[in-house]
């Protein structure tokens, strides 16, 4: 639903091509113009930044309705994309005038043009190419000397430049001010010379730059890693989803001979609009990384022996039949990665609580392992335009949320959404934020207290009580964090404090962005009750639009604890404890589930060095090097008896692994992935496996089959069909009704 | 019965026709020894063809695999540098394979190359005994290097 915020505008009446439509006040013309499916070619214009009219293409003829009913036309041709709709408005995308402006307008950006299309990798994606094809002339009437300019120059690490190739439409420009925010490119010089570059001509350093590949309407600027690999009839085309970050950025994943060639954006306007990160485009290789697993392999001594599936499943039995005898389910534990699909985390954890009867289950990483009994995460990516304030505390938001800071960014520009940035070195959101408490890294909690102390102060006492019934109590608890108290401790300046908390105090709605600083600390516990009390003190926790979101990091390790890949929890945040909860998923996976609740992450491993874990079943997670102390994996993975590791590749967890089973990449398979705000995105197979991997869900499946002689799932649609028909949240997720831009769970 | 009439004659007039086509030219050539001239347009199994300056006229571009009704041609492009140059421009053709089992031997891609690099020739002897060998890769379909004059003499 949309927010209050921006309430529905008035819709005005307007024709086009005799064809009478409404639309909302104020909508671009080019885009009116869709809705009856009249075609204008643009270059300039792009549907997610501001219109400039620079390149005339989309030229319209235009007239409006007077009062006596007769239409009044406007002498010139105007440029539709820059043209608001207007009562009584009349448009016209196809007359004789405007056939022949279109075959200028080509001509004329043709002249300095190459014609080295066989050669350009966006030959035959080219909307240069398109529009020359439909709507320009057939011949060229230029047999002049073309202009020569570098070509293939390397821009970025990224990115390569062909100048000559350039038709300054600005889109390149337009993107790393109004976008990305780096305002790293210009043109420089003047007229046929004016060339799109950098300053001072170094490199072009922006996190965001793989963008600007994809909205250049010419191949002026190409992929350097996508160079000459394949041209765009050579490729197959998948959706998929990015599984670098949490954001859950929608993407292309385009295949050539089973391999991934590149990921384009897919447009999704409640996520990504249609962009992407440099991380999700460039560096998301690991399915084709030279150390794939490609078969299942057990370890003999210092050698690796391959196994047939078969044998592979064997021994995991064999081991289990022997453990059960003594210790049963507590020896067993498991722990999942971020990038298994929502479908292989319900399987995992539905085969160690049911077939090996235990609840040592975690898939977290970082200091703080607490028994979570909601969604650390309040809000989506709309809310962040709704809200007045966004409060980024702990994070350097662009490298480790990249969409969500440019979402941010897009608020506080278009919108005029304040933004705060608490985070103890230099960061991108600095650039647009209202201020920036540069604390002392590790001070996050001292610099909570001071500003609840400060808050406490500020707001009305009657308000604080009702949003924080036990005000007293904090204002006693913090008694001594004045802001003096907290300049010393954090170095954020007294003034600054006084400033920022005077914002928060006067801000309608504040929505808390928490990052790594905040979940990783070592008093994790304690700053995020600070930051859950900020949340209540300030009334955000009860609004629509504000709110305390814990950000978490993995592709989908927000979908881990929804799915209860967790101790403590089983899918739908239902607690192990409860009775009435584990009946029902008993009943329906027709085994008991243990009671109480299991190990965290670090109970897991100590136990494992205690020697009570003796199977640990590692899969798509390499706690070695994701584990905030990578030695107490190391020395526990070495302790531990029998580890399965299921993996993609050889992680630095695989060498300890005494079983090593190879599993599928996002690319290789179907299924769901849950992104931090709980928005559950479908993704597809874009190539077959390598070797004999196998998708997660599925090992988990034929272990389930071989362990309960219950028929299992025979794919990945039919688990989710499961989870909805058990966790209600996941209703709209099924795979029939699950929609384009996915679904929010709750 | 008329020996003359009803033996001799038939027998004699058939081998007059016989004898009429025996001292007619002939068309059938003693191949392999003999081989007939092709026609000048005749489309066989392709060349790549090279500049006079022994460049690679392929740029790698793929129009050819696009036309390609069958899609039977193969081409994985790379970027020419100046110490290694296999064509003018930014583009080569690394690898060029064409499946003549299933090609049609249409001429599409002779009509879809912008640098008149793949053409079909005369060659029609592809008969051959395994199935791979019917994979044409690059080696196989380009035009040997032009021995240039100097070098020619020399070698004389
Ligand atoms: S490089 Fe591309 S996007 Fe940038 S101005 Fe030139 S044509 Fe437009
Ligand atoms: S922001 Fe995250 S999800 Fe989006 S493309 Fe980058 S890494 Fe992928
Ligand atoms: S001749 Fe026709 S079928 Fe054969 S490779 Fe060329 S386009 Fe393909
Ligand atoms: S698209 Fe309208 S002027 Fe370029």
């Amino acid at each position: 639903m949309p927010k209050p915020k921006h309430a529905e505008p008035k819709l005005v009446n307007i024709e086009i091509n005799g064809v009478p439509l409404q639309v909302p006040e104020g909508e671009l013309l080019v885009e009116a113009a869709k809705r009856v499916q009249a075609d204008i070619p643009i270059f300039c214009y792009h549907k997610y930044m501001a219109p400039v009219g620079m390149c005339r293409m989309c030229l319209v003829e235009v007239g409006y309705k007077q009062p006596d009913g007769s239409v009044r036309k406007m002498p010139k041709p105007q440029a539709s994309c820059t043209l608001p709709c207007t009562e009584g408005l009349v448009a016209w995308t196809e007359t004789e005038q405007i056939i022949k402006d279109r075959r200028a307008v080509l001509e004329f950006l043709l002249i300095n043009h190459p014609l080295d299309c066989p050669i350009c990798d966006r030959g035959g994606e080219c909307p240069l190419q398109n529009n020359t094809q439909f709507y320009g002339p057939s011949t060229s009437r230029y047999i002049e000397i073309k202009r020569h300019l570098p070509k293939a120059f390397p821009l970025s690490k990224y990115v390569a430049l062909d100048l000559e190739r350039c038709i300054q439409c600005g889109r390149c420009v337009r993107f790393t001010e109004e976008v990305s925010g780096d305002a790293q490119l210009a043109f420089l010089f003047r007229g046929a010379q004016t060339q799109p570059h950098t300053f001072q001509l170094t490199e072009f350093t922006s996190r965001f730059s793989g963008n600007v590949i994809e909205i250049c309407p010419v191949g002026a600027l190409t992929s350097r890693a996508y160079r000459f690999r394949a041209r765009p009839w050579d490729i197959t085309t998948q959706k998929t989803v990015c599984t670098m970050c949490s954001n859950g950025c929608t993407l292309y994943a385009d295949s050539r001979s089973g391999k991934v060639v590149r990921f384009n954006a897919r447009e999704n306007p409640e996520v990504n609009e249609t962009w992407t990160c440099d991380r999700g485009k460039f560096e998301q290789t690991y399915m084709h990384a030279p150390d794939r697993i490609l078969q299942p392999m057990a370890r003999r001594g210092k050698e690796w022996e391959p196994l047939s599936w078969g044998d592979a499943y064997e021994l995991i039995l064999q081991r289990w039949g022997a453990l059960s005898q003594q210790a049963g389910g507590r020896a067993v534990a498991g722990l999942a990665g971020h990038r298994l699909s929502n479908e292989s985390l319900y399987m995992l954890q539905k085969l160690l609580r049911g077939a090996f009867q235990t609840n040592h289950i975690d898939h977290r990483f970082t200091r703080y392992q607490g028994a979570l009994i909601e969604p650390p995460v309040q809000n989506e990516y709309r809310d962040l335009e709704a809200a007045s304030l966004v409060f980024v505390f702990g994070s350097d938001l662009a490298d480790e949320q990249p969409m969500v800071f440019l979402r941010t960014r897009k608020a506080n520009r278009r919108y005029g959404v304040a933004c705060i940035v608490a985070y103890p070195l230099e960061n991108a959101v600095e650039e647009f934020a209202a201020h920036s408490l540069r604390y002392r890294a590790g001070s996050e909690d001292a610099l909570l207290k001071g500003l609840l102390y400060t808050l406490l102060d500020m707001l009305p006492a009657e308000q604080a009580q009702a949003n924080l019934p036990d005000a007293a109590w904090l204002r006693a608890r913090l008694a001594d964090c004045t802001p003096a108290w907290t300049q010393d401790q954090t170095g954020v300046p007294t003034e600054t404090l006084l400033a920022v908390a005077r914002q928060i105090a006067d801000a309608p709605s504040m929505l808390i962005l928490a990052g790594e600083k905040a979940c990783d600390h070592p008093r994790a516990e304690e700053v995020i009750e600070l930051l859950h009390t900020l949340n209540r003190l300030t009334g955000n926790q009860a609004r629509e639009e504000g709110g305390l979101n814990l950000m978490p990091t993995g592709a989908n390790q927000q979908g881990a604890l929804e799915l209860g890949v967790a101790p403590h929890l089983l899918p739908g945040y239902a607690p192990v404890g409860d009775a009435a909860a584990r009946e029902r998923f008993e009943q329906a996976w027709r085994v008991p589930i243990p009671r109480e609740a299991g190990l965290s992450t670090d109970g897991i491993l100590q136990a494992c060095l205690q020697g009570e874990v003796q199977m640990l079943y590692v899969a798509g997670a390499d706690p070695v090097r994701e584990h905030y102390e990578p030695s107490l994996a190391e020395r526990a993975l070495r302790a531990c008896e029998f580890v399965i590791v299921q993996d993609v590749r050889m992680t630095e967890t695989a060498r300890y692994a005494d079983l090593l089973l190879p599993t599928c990449p996002f690319t290789e398979y179907e299924g769901t992935f849950t992104s931090w705000e709980r928005r559950v995105q479908r993704f597809w197979q874009a190539h077959p496996p390598q070797g004999e991997a196998k998708a997660d869900w599925q090992v988990f499946a034929e272990l389930w089959l071989r362990m309960q002689r219950q028929a299992p799932p025979f794919n990945a649609g039919e688990v989710m069909r499961e989870i909805a028909a058990l966790v209600p949240a996941f209703e709209p997720c099924r795979y029939d009704a699950l929609g384009e831009y996915g679904a929010r769970l709750g | 019965m008329n020996i003359i009439r009803d033996v001799i004659k038939p027998i004699s007039k058939g081998l007059t026709i016989t004898m009429r086509h025996f001292l007619e030219p002939k068309d059938t050539v003693s191949y392999p020894e003999q081989r007939k001239e092709q026609f000048a347009r005749t489309r066989w199994r392709h060349v790549l063809l090279r500049y006079e300056n022994g460049l690679e006229r392929c740029i790698g571009c793929s129009l050819c695999a696009g036309a390609c009704p069958v899609r039977c041609i193969y081409v994985e492009a790379a970027e020419n540098t100046d110490e290694e140059r296999y064509s003018p421009g930014e583009r080569y053709a690394k690898r060029y394979e064409i499946n003549l089992l299933r090609c049609i031997y249409c001429g599409y891609c002779q009509d879809a190359c912008p640098t008149g690099a793949i053409v079909l020739r005369e060659d029609y002897e592809l008969a051959d005994y395994t199935r791979e060998s019917f994979i044409a890769t690059k080696e196989m379909l380009l035009e040997p290097l032009p021995v240039r004059d100097e070098v020619a003499e020399a070698v004389k």
